[in-house]
Formats: C-alpha cells, sequence, structure tokens
C-alpha cells in the first residue's frame, strides 16, 4: 500500500527539470498564434450579431464563456485581439500563467460562443490550454526567466511534474476512447473504414489515388493500422523503450490524416502532447545545442 | 476529480455514464474540460454532404450561395469552421440553426435595388459505396429541406427576428 502511494506521489509530484514544458508551452504558443490568425475570415460570420448564430446557445448545465457576457461585435475583435496578444506571450514567455489564462479564456469563449464551429482539435487545444494555465510554464526559456536573471536563462528549474503528466495522460486517453468508440462501429472491424473516410468529398484535403481509396485490401491494411497504432500509443507509450517507435508511428499516421483530410488543428495539438513525452534530458539537450549554435553565430556577426 | 471526469465523459452510453454525468457534466462544461474522442466513431459517415442555399430576388432572379472555402494547403486552418457549420446546419435535429443561417445568408447576398426576398437551404448528398464497387459514389442528390420568406425587418436585424 505505501509503494503504491510512493508510486502515485512519484508519478505525480517528482520535482524534474521544466525544459520539456518549455518546448510544450512554445510549441502551444506558436500555433495558438495560427489559431487565432485562423478565426479572422470567420469573425463576424460565426460569432458576430449578424452572423450564423446571432446569440450564444445555451448547451449545457455550467457551460460559460466571455462572448455570452459581453456580446456583440467589439467584444468580439477585443477577445481577439487578446488572444492572439496572449498567444504571442505565451509563445515568448512573457507573464506566462496570465497568458495562458487569457489564451484559455479566449479559446473557451470562442468555442462557447458558437460550438457548431469547432472540431475536436479545437477542444484538445483548450484543454492544454487549461493544463498550461495551471502549470508554471514560463518556469524557463521565457522572457519571465530572463527578467528575473539573464545569467541563469539558460538553467531548467525544478518544478513537480504534474502537469507534464496531465498531458502524457490526455494524450493516453484520446487514444484509448478513439479505439473504444471504433471497436464498436461496423467498419472499423470489417476493415473498410478508412476508405469511407477519404472519400467524404466535403473533408477531403488533398486527393488520395482512387487505386487505394477504394480498394478493400488498402482500406483493410488502413483501418487495422489505425487501430493498431492508436492502441499502441494508448498503452506503449508509457513504456519507455516503445515509446520512440509508437510516437513515431503516430506521426506519420497522423501526417496521413492532416494529407488526406481537413481536420483543422487537431493534428497539430496531438503534436503538441507528443511533444510531452520528449524526456527532460534530450530537452535540455536539444535546447542548449540550439543554444551553442546560435553563440559563435552572434560573436561572428559581432 | 479532472481525469475522472474525463473518463467519464467517454464512457459508452450506459446507465452508469448517464448517473455519473449528472454529477461530473457542470464540472467538466464550467472548467472546459468537456472532451469526446470519437473522431470518425463509432462509423466514419457513408456520404457526402454539401450545403447550398438559393437565393431568390425580388426581381425574380436567383442566384446560389455555398460556404466559403478555402486552399487545400492553408484554407485547412479556417475554412473548417464553415465545414463543421455546414454539417450542424444540415442534420436534421438541429432546426434552430436553419432560421439564423437563411438570414444570414440573405443579409450577405442584398444589395441596393436588389433584395433577396426567399431563400431556400437545399441538402447534397452522395452515398459511398463500399469500396471494391463500382462507381465509389451515387449520383448527388438535390434536397431541398428549409425554406424561409424574407422580410426587411430580418435584413435591418440579422438573424435575431
Amino acid at each position: 500500500m505505501r509503494s503504491a502511494a510512493d508510486g502515485w506521489r512519484k508519478f505525480w509530484f517528482e520535482p524534474e527539470p521544466t525544459s520539456t514544458l518549455a518546448l510544450v508551452r512554445i510549441a502551444f504558443g506558436m500555433i495558438m498564434v495560427g489559431w487565432t490568425i485562423g478565426l479572422l475570415p470567420v469573425l463576424f460570420p460565426m460569432f458576430g450579431a449578424q452572423g450564423v448564430l446571432p446569440r450564444q446557445p445555451a448547451i449545457g448545465h455550467g457551460t460559460w464563456g466571455l462572448l455570452g457576457v459581453f456580446t456583440g461585435n467589439a467584444a468580439v475583435v477585443a477577445l481577439f485581439a487578446l488572444t492572439l496578444a496572449t498567444s504571442v506571450c505565451l509563445a515568448v514567455g512573457y507573464r506566462t500563467r496570465l497568458a495562458a489564462i487569457v489564451v484559455f479564456l479566449g479559446l473557451l469563449s470562442f468555442e462557447r460562443r458558437n460550438p457548431y464551429a469547432f472540431d475536436s482539435g479545437d477542444a484538445l487545444l483548450r484543454i492544454i490550454a487549461l493544463y498550461l494555465a495551471l502549470s508554471g510554464a514560463g518556469a524557463s526559456l521565457s522572457l519571465d526567466r530572463l527578467r528575473r536573471g539573464r545569467e541563469r536563462f539558460w538553467e531548467f528549474p525544478l518544478l513537480a511534474r504534474w502537469p507534464v503528466r496531465l498531458l502524457q495522460v490526455q494524450l493516453s486517453l484520446v487514444y484509448l476512447f478513439t479505439v473504444w468508440a471504433k471497436t464498436r462501429g461496423t467498419s472499423w472491424n470489417d476493415g473498410t473504414a478508412v476508405s469511407y473516410a477519404l472519400r467524404v468529398k466535403d473533408v477531403n484535403r488533398f486527393p488520395v489515388p482512387d487505386a487505394i481509396s477504394t480498394s478493400v485490401l488498402a482500406s483493410n491494411v488502413m483501418t487495422y493500422g489505425t487501430l493498431a497504432i492508436e492502441l499502441g500509443l494508448a498503452v506503449l507509450v508509457w513504456n519507455r523503450r516503445a515509446r520512440p517507435w509508437v510516437l513515431g508511428a503516430g506521426v506519420l499516421l497522423h501526417l496521413a490524416i492532416s494529407y488526406s483530410i481537413r481536420i483543422g488543428f487537431f493534428t497539430l495539438g496531438m503534436f503538441v502532447l507528443y511533444l510531452a513525452f520528449v524526456p527532460n534530458e534530450t530537452a535540455t539537450r536539444l535546447i542548449l545545442t540550439v543554444r551553442d549554435r546560435l553563440r559563435p553565430a552572434r560573436t561572428a556577426v559581432a | 476529480m479532472t481525469l475522472a471526469s474525463a473518463v467519464v465523459a467517454n464512457l459508452p452510453q450506459s446507465r452508469l455514464r448517464r448517473d455519473a454525468l449528472t454529477v461530473a457534466r457542470p464540472y467538466l462544461n464550467a472548467t472546459g474540460l468537456d472532451q469526446s474522442w470519437g473522431v470518425f466513431a463509432p462509423e466514419p459517415r457513408r456520404e457526402s454532404i454539401a450545403l447550398r442555399a438559393r437565393v431568390r430576388f425580388a426581381d425574380g432572379s436567383t442566384a446560389v450561395w455555398r460556404p466559403p472555402a478555402g486552399d487545400a494547403l492553408f484554407g485547412n486552418y479556417w475554412d473548417y469552421h464553415w465545414q463543421k457549420w455546414q454539417e450542424w446546419v444540415l442534420d436534421e435535429n438541429h432546426t434552430q440553426l436553419w432560421k439564423p443561417a437563411a438570414v444570414f445568408i440573405a443579409r450577405g447576398r442584398d444589395r441596393p435595388g436588389r433584395h433577396p426576398v426567399r431563400v431556400t437551404l437545399v441538402r447534397l448528398t452522395s452515398r459511398l459505396n463500399p469500396p471494391g464497387h463500382h462507381p465509389a459514389h451515387d449520383r448527388t442528390v438535390a434536397t431541398p429541406y428549409y425554406s424561409l420568406r424574407i422580410t426587411r425587418a430580418m435584413l435591418e436585424s440579422g438573424g435575431r427576428q
């Protein structure tokens, strides 16, 4: 019993360097800049008072959002500008905690204002934003760190590992539940699901040859391959030796999905969760390598 | 609490899920942790769908509206909002979206001297045949499913009518 408690404590609360968390934060901040810019063409049609949904709908007990309180186009523009600015702040680590909170509020509020305009990728970004808002994501590789002391910028202070663990567990949950849901369907069992998914014209992105999308054999391979990779990611990602292989397979799977299907930011959101599995020592080494490569270049310029 | 709620939200439809969600749902909704990962599950769609709107003007002329779409490379990062909205507007269980959609479309086509007087929403569907069958798609069927007479008041006040 005691060892289980120790294991639980170690899993969630053991201090670790914040280099991995910094990579996650920077990647997420950059994606959020893109996500917010992506709202620009649909800002008034989707969220404006004279758009496709004039008022925020009631979609469930406890649901709330800033655009349900502050209505009108001025509020939409203000929230857009605020979300964009704080996304930049999050990426560079300026007033990081506050920036992460505002980014989360922006995501939540736009998604609540018109829930019919968003997909699973947006929900994933919202959840990541919440976890980062709760964490000390600006502890390293940030302007916040620089403000505390230039000479200690390249250090990675120790913090409890639970924010990174939350992101890692979230990745497992996504794959576990998607496999669970798929195995209840007929086409995922008879191996034809991917063929249908590739031929739904309204979500097609780049073309897939008919020889692949209508082939029974290719569909069987892709359907069962998808299930195997997703199940592998849900479970084997926790095995240190298997992790690089399942994450590599996951990257290929998501790139293939992103090539063929319009899924917005889902792939990029998943890749942020993948980053949470980069070991601290690898993240630290990577960051310091970049620093060392930049230093001679700066000296040469000087 | 957070993880337990996420697990509950993703359980299969069951008595356990219903009961647990009555407790967990407000927490999930309030924190933004509500989630569902049934992407293309339990079944991918067996048909391609598209929304079109026929706009008739006071002078008797007509026009066809379609949701905006960008290119495949970068357009994917903004036009998926239109694609998702289109799926809901085409859904017979979300009739509350039809009137504001029709009014929005009418407003976008309203010009001095050329006012829309009716908008008809049309569902285009093309059934997908199982892999290995020819043709891969059935022909596209157009089904008008909602029609709204547009008034001046609607054009002036958006979807608030």
